[in-house]
């Protein structure tokens, strides 16, 4: 993206905490970089960036960790992309935080009222913190809790028992060792771009 | 006092809404203390009080809203962690009063329908039309407010309109509505306008097709545009103006064109359109900063369901023929779209290309080729 780097590789999922696992997983086993991630109303992208190899292995492990959440998923990869590609970046990485979380615990559903009981019962059954409540539109909402690996998951399954028998519930996951990249993304937003975003 | 319990209330439609909201405040002893939108016309309401009054709010809610549409969400957090307060709810202002002496809705499925509506109701009786907004799923609504008697005709001609026109969704009137109600109100438009002849609606699923239509209008009859608009649920509004007899001929070929290169949902006339209903919805959009260069023979859209197809496109677009990158857009239901510029030899070419590449990597929705696109026409486009 006019900064030298050989590939770009892209996720595509509906929803959200399908990209927040495999934007993990590809920093996890490439040496790669988060650009930054879109929303269009129903599916978001995950955008990132490094060598035509790293971006390449990314991808494979990124849809592979998005998988475990949903059966639709596209991948795509760009050589030498033009620098007018970074203009499909809705929510560049920003840079300047350093975040930091033993754990990242996912839950996303259909409907928002039932983020409001589901995360007033995780901090009430586990020592963790909201991060982030995403509402990337078509009624998806996913909630971002961070803590402890014991607590994260508590909080998870206290989630999972409120929400997993509705026909809105959509995935859920916990994170360990978070990527800072990961957390910095999906919890310090600034939209640009125009049109139907937020 | 301990903290007070909170009150969740998720339902479909901003008319379900409104009158949940206003039974509860008016039955029970609490107080709005957050929304948040969704999309797909999923609207929650939140409320805090003392624990019963919260329970029968919530309880009153549901019979009120089970009325008019479906009911998502009713629970109460007798106790709720602060940690619940810092959620997107609670950035909406719930603080806006209304004074009025009755409130009107009327509820439909996209423009076409609405805004005949929206006309039809200030013309019918002597109401204040408070402004529009859509909620998702391309449910849109009209507020207005007035005396009772007046709420009352002005409702009853505006859902004659909108059923004669589209889908009626839902209407709503309330006398003496509950100040509070402001806070659930459209933001207000500008308000005045010109008086023009007519005002022309061609409405479609994505932008390519209200670009293309948008195009064909301007260049089959004399008519201005005065913007295209964002309905939610994919619709996109192209809204003329000009005399009677030619906005009717342009509408017709607007929605012929909106229908060649994508889905038209739906297209209408309105003569003699109130001014308030041409500053609700026909106030002019920005003109685009860097409005168009020009030497460009034309433009072309691509529109696809799938940012990761359309990125794709557009890189194979740019590497492999001679078009500049013109801009995107995006107008919500899963649909995204770019916007490219050169010589109509090129630009047909990349669409070729830009299309083969889209399906591969996402799916395509629509193109367009326009030659010779017009300044005017350029400078209402919101991609830029």
């Amino acid at each position: 993206m006019g900064n030298g780097n050989e590939a770009m590789g892209l996720i595509e999922v509906e929803g959200v905490a399908p990209i927040i696992v495999a934007a993990d997983a590809a920093l996890k086993v490439a040496s790669v970089e988060i650009a930054g991630w879109e929303s269009i109303g129903g599916f978001t992208t995950l955008f990132v960036e490094g060598s035509v190899a790293d971006v390449t292995s990314a991808l494979t492990s990124g849809e592979a960790a998005a998988r475990e959440l949903t059966e639709s998923v596209v991948i795509t990869q760009m050589h030498q992309p033009e620098a007018e590609i970074s203009q499909f970046v809705g929510f560049p990485l920003q840079l300047g935080f350093d975040d930091e979380a033993a754990a990242l615990g996912l839950i996303e559903t259909r409907g928002y009222g039932v983020h409001v009981d589901c995360n007033d019962r995780m901090v009430k059954a586990a020592k963790v913190k909201i991060a982030a409540v995403l509402t990337v539109h078509n009624r998806v909402v996913c909630t971002l809790v961070c803590g402890d690996v014991d607590d994260v998951e508590h909080a998870i399954v206290v989630a999972r028992e409120r929400v997993e028998s509705s026909e809105w519930f959509m995935a859920s996951a916990v994170i360990r060792q978070p990527e800072a990249a990961v957390l910095t993304a999906f919890t310090k937003m600034v939209p640009q771009g125009g049109g139907v975003g937020n | 006092m301990a903290t007070p319990a909170l009150g969740i209330f998720e339902c479909r439609g901003q008319v379900a809404q409104a009158a949940a909201a206003d039974a509860l405040l008016k039955k029970t002893d609490v107080r709005l203390c957050g929304r948040h939108g969704i999309g797909s016309g999923w609207l929650t309401l939140l409320v805090e009080g003392e624990t019963a009054q919260v329970q029968s709010a919530v309880e009153t809610a549901t019979a009120s809203a089970s009325e008019h549409g479906e009911v998502i969400t009713a629970t109460v957090l007798p106790r709720p962690e602060g940690a619940v307060h810092r959620m997107p709810h609670s950035e909406a202002d719930t603080e806006k009063i209304l004074h009025a002496s009755a409130l009107g809705f009327v509820e439909t499925q996209g423009f076409t329908p609405l805004i005949p509506s929206a006309d039809a109701m200030v013309k019918a009786a002597d109401v204040e039309l408070v402004g529009w907004t859509f909620i998702g799923g391309a449910l849109v609504h009209v507020a207005v407010t007035g005396t009772v008697d007046d709420v009352e005709a002005a409702v009853a001609a505006g859902r004659k309109a909108a059923a004669s026109r589209g889908v009626l969704h839902a209407s709503l009137v309330l006398p003496q509505p509950e100040s509070a109600l402001g806070a659930l109100l459209p933001p207000r438009r500008p308000v005045s306008a010109p008086c023009v002849g007519a005002l022309g609606v061609v409405e479609s699923t994505g932008y390519a097709g209200s670009v293309a239509s948008a195009d064909g209008m301007v260049k089959e009859a004399e008519v201005e545009i005065s913007g295209i608009t964002i309905g939610s649920g994919g619709r996109v509004a192209t809204l003329i103006r000009g005399s009677l007899d030619v906005v009717q001929l342009a509408v017709e070929e607007g929605g012929r064109r909106a229908a060649e290169v994508a889905e038209c949902n739906g297209h209408t006339v309105i003569s003699g359109p109130d001014p308030q209903v041409l500053a609700c919805f026909a106030y002019q959009n920005r003109l685009a900063p860097g409005a168009p260069s020009s030497g460009d023979q034309a433009m072309g859209i691509i529109e696809t369901r799938s940012t990761a197809g359309l990125a794709k496109a557009v890189d194979d677009m740019l590497k492999n023929t001679d078009v500049r990158y013109g801009g995107r857009y995006k107008v919500g239901y899963f649909l995204t779209a770019s916007v490219i510029r050169g010589d109509v030899a090129a630009v047909e070419e990349a669409i070729a290309l830009g299309s083969q590449t889209a399906q591969r990597h996402g799916e395509l929705v629509a193109t367009h080729v326009i030659r010779l696109p017009f300044t005017e026409l350029e400078q209402r486009l919101p991609h830029s």
